[in-house]
């Protein structure tokens, strides 16, 4: 008796629950698909609509490296950085798959960093930033399953998918957030520090993100775009020459039929830390002479 | 396995629903079984250490029993040694090495121990506690040798306490695995509010408030003093949330089962002084250690300077079991050093002052007692969070130099932040001041509903599913 009145009452406080969430999940979902600016604005706009012939791939090495107002300049206005800040191959990959559902580029940037094969969680976890598009991007679905293999369970919650991201949505709504110049996000900072010179480390590789790598160049060449896999400049004096990260991203590149250009150590950039906003990412200034770069190099292939 | 992990919850509902199906006898052997798997989630190969210092606890229990003289004496040593062993070759002999290692250079000789390449078996620490609890207590005769190996085994690792506690003792824990527990409502609402509680504890503060600790303090170099005390202030209620909410849910989780597990924490950053701190804080490890090494130290039985000397070296030993570093030994040895302080400033008070104060002067002085005591405990707080001495200090001295801007590299996380702590000092004043006012315990019916309601659809909002493992699981 006193065990079916426990179950009766949990069952109905389930189904309060049920219902809960599912309101305040739709009410998420709705102001969540009507930002017009910032960073989720900015992945919807990436997974549905993109259609432009030169797309960069990558994390914040991305968003702020390579400049729209160079691409627009010496390219065209067909250009659009896809890249999403502190994102991994996982996320790229994701993306990718969505793009070339509706839409083949002409060319494909992908930005690599040196330490894109860590094996370190986050990349997995950063994942959740697709959540919202689980639903309506089928092709996204096996990606996302790398955060873990419960995730599609989760999904039964209409709140999980935009978990953590309340603020930000009401923030965007109201549109405290600056736009980005598609997708760009220029650095003013100047780096004053000396140059550092570090020790480079090589960790433990995570093999599903090499897999996933390898699985984003033969896709990317195979749609009938140029890839380019490019390092960008760091300023940070690293002594990676055995860096088997770079050596195995390079060799995966070459031998799907992608360039591979890496810019990690260029002398040029190692001289002007003015260029810099910090060791990682160029400011404005170093990013305009970065594409300008990168750009010739496109064209000369 | 992590109880902040969907893998657990499937395995509780499981493990539970069969507990409450099969008949009474064979419990025990389910328990049992799903403990191990629960241990074995991590390293499987280290249940065979577990079993290993089960097997010798075991004996040395029947023989310690059996055997009249000295030789009781010979038993409990040798089970001493041994669990103490464990710890020290999985926890200690690295930390040992290499401080043989700097004080052989120091001197000039070139000798060094080679490091061994283990993992710490999780919650050892716990588990070689409870067990020494056991051989120790049949020893002085307040507890009858268990015979029955399998519920022995299971009072070691019995699965909600086994990664961080609370440390079981024998007379509370053991016989509880005899009695036969029925389904009742009352105590399964009651453990399943606790592990919300816990979850909530955990995902929506301790893992949101590790993001903004992680950042600061494993880059301390590169932060000013005012962004450091902040991580330092997020550390405090960081390790609170951590470590009572997995307390919570392991209370929480037996209490389903019809299991009592010793309360572990009193909300502690209401304590009036080091010493209330230390009654509310991991009250299982306090009480343990005041058991068996305060007491048999001599507690305050003895001249008032030995007294202060066990107090400070209880502290001291409870740091060094904490962790294999000289910071979680600084930090001991501060909380050993504050208790003392106390008890002196006390009685120089009551031989200096003869009279009382007012109630409401009284009252005013218990609020500044308590964040005193909780400067005083972030204080110690840098030592057991800082990756090592140098930057303990470095920390210290740049908090000494306050100044500079606040770091803040997400708004948004920085509000969650504020959302959780702001929810739980709510929570817990209320619990604290107006004991019986929580919305969970309240008569009426949508109210209670209201709360649980509030507390999932809040975890679902703004907890964090990624975060890691519980901090304690290290030690």
């Amino acid at each position: 008796m006193q065990a079916k009145l426990f179950f009766r009452n949990l069952l109905s406080f389930l189904l309060i629950l049920v219902l809960l969430d599912f309101l305040i999940g739709n009410a998420l979902r709705y102001f969540y698909f009507r930002i017009k600016v910032g960073q989720y604005a900015e992945t919807t706009y990436v997974l549905n609509t993109v259609d432009k012939d030169l797309l960069v791939f990558g994390s914040s090495r991305a968003t702020h490296n390579f400049s729209s107002e160079i691409f627009e300049r010496e390219w065209g206005p067909s250009f659009y950085n896809v890249g999403s800040d502190g994102q991994g191959v996982f996320y790229h990959y994701a993306v990718l798959r969505s793009i070339l559902k509706k839409h083949s580029p002409k060319v494909i940037i992908l930005s690599m960093d040196f330490l894109e094969f860590d094996r370190s969680r986050e990349g997995y976890d950063r994942l959740s930033k697709l959540l919202p598009y689980y639903r309506s991007h089928k092709e996204i679905r096996s990606i996302i399953s790398f955060k873990s293999n419960f995730e599609k369970f989760k999904m039964f919650s209409q709140i999980y998918p935009f978990n953590s991201m309340i603020l930000n949505i009401a923030a965007d709504s109201i549109k405290m957030t600056k736009q980005s110049d598609r997708g760009y996000i220029p650095l003013d900072g100047r780096w004053k520090a000396p140059l550092e010179k570090k020790e480079f480390k090589e960790t433990a590789m995570d093999k599903a993100k090499i897999k996933v790598y390898q699985d984003f160049i033969a896709q990317a060449v195979h749609s009938g775009a140029h890839v380019f896999v490019i390092v960008a400049p760091y300023y940070i004096n690293f002594d990676y020459a055995n860096s088997s990260t770079l050596k195995l991203a390079s060799l995966i590149a070459k031998s799907n039929g992608a360039v591979f250009i890496d810019y990690s150590q260029d002398s040029y950039f190692l001289c002007h830390p003015e260029l810099f906003d910090d060791p990682y990412h160029l400011n404005d200034e170093g990013a305009k002479i970065f594409t300008k770069m990168v750009i010739s190099a496109v064209k000369r292939t | 396995m992590l109880f902040n992990s969907i893998e657990f919850c499937i395995f509780f509902i499981l493990v539970t629903t069969v507990y409450f199906i099969i008949p009474h006898s064979i419990r025990w052997i389910l328990l049992l079984l799903a403990s191990c798997y629960f241990y074995m989630v991590f390293v499987p190969a280290y249940i065979l250490i577990l079993l290993v210092l089960i097997i010798i606890d075991y004996f040395t229990g029947i023989w310690i029993e059996d055997t009249q003289g000295p030789a009781r004496k010979t038993y409990l040593i040798i089970s001493i040694l041994s669990t103490c062993l464990a710890l020290f070759i999985f926890k200690y002999f690295n930390f040992f090495a290499a401080n043989v290692d700097s004080v052989a250079k120091f001197f000039g000789l070139a000798y060094s121990i080679p490091f061994l390449q283990l993992i710490l078996p999780i919650g050892l620490s716990f588990h070689t506690f409870q067990s020494l609890s056991y051989v120790i207590e049949v020893y002085k005769g307040r507890q009858k040798t268990e015979r029955h190996f399998g519920i022995y085994a299971l009072y070691v690792m019995f699965y909600p306490q086994l990664e961080a506690g609370p440390i079981e003792r024998p007379q509370n824990l053991l016989h509880q695995f005899y009695e036969k527990h029925e389904f009742e409502s009352t105590r399964v609402v009651s453990g399943l509010k606790l592990i919300l509680w816990g979850f909530f504890k955990k995902l929506v503060i301790a893992d949101r408030l590790a993001l903004y600790v992680n950042a600061v303090y494993n880059n301390s170099s590169q932060h000013n003093g005012l962004t450091l005390s902040l991580a330092t202030l997020f550390f405090a209620f960081q390790i609170y949330c951590d470590f009572s909410g997995y307390s919570d849910i392991a209370i929480g989780a037996a209490r389903v089962m019809g299991f009592e597990l010793m309360i572990n924490f009193r909300r502690p950053y209401f304590a009036r002084s080091v010493a209330e701190f230390w009654k509310r804080w991991h009250i299982s490890l306090s009480t343990w250690f005041r058991d068996y090494l305060y007491i048999p130290l001599g507690g305050n039985q003895v001249s008032i300077p030995r007294w202060y000397l066990n107090l400070f070296i209880v502290f001291l030993v409870s740091g060094f079991w904490h962790g294999a570093n000289w910071t979680y030994v600084i930090w001991g040895a501060l909380h050993g050093s504050y208790l003392v302080s106390g008890l002196v400033v006390d009685r120089m008070n009551k031989n200096v002052f003869h009279f009382s104060l007012p109630i409401a002067w009284q009252r005013f002085a218990g609020y500044l007692n308590m964040i005193g005591v909780f400067l005083l405990v972030c204080f110690a707080w840098i030592f057991f969070r800082a990756n090592n001495l140098h930057d303990a200090f470095l920390i210290i001295n740049k908090i000494v130099h306050f100044h500079g801007p606040l770091f803040v590299p997400s708004l948004s996380e920085f509000i969650y932040s504020i959302i959780g702590i702001l929810f739980l000092i709510t929570a817990e004043s209320c619990e604290e001041f107006l004991p019986g006012s929580s919305f969970f315990e309240d008569r009426r019916c949508w109210v209670r509903y209201a709360a649980y309601s509030a507390v999932i659809l809040l975890i679902l909002l703004i907890g964090v599913f990624d975060g890691g493992q519980f901090i304690y699981f290290q030690f």
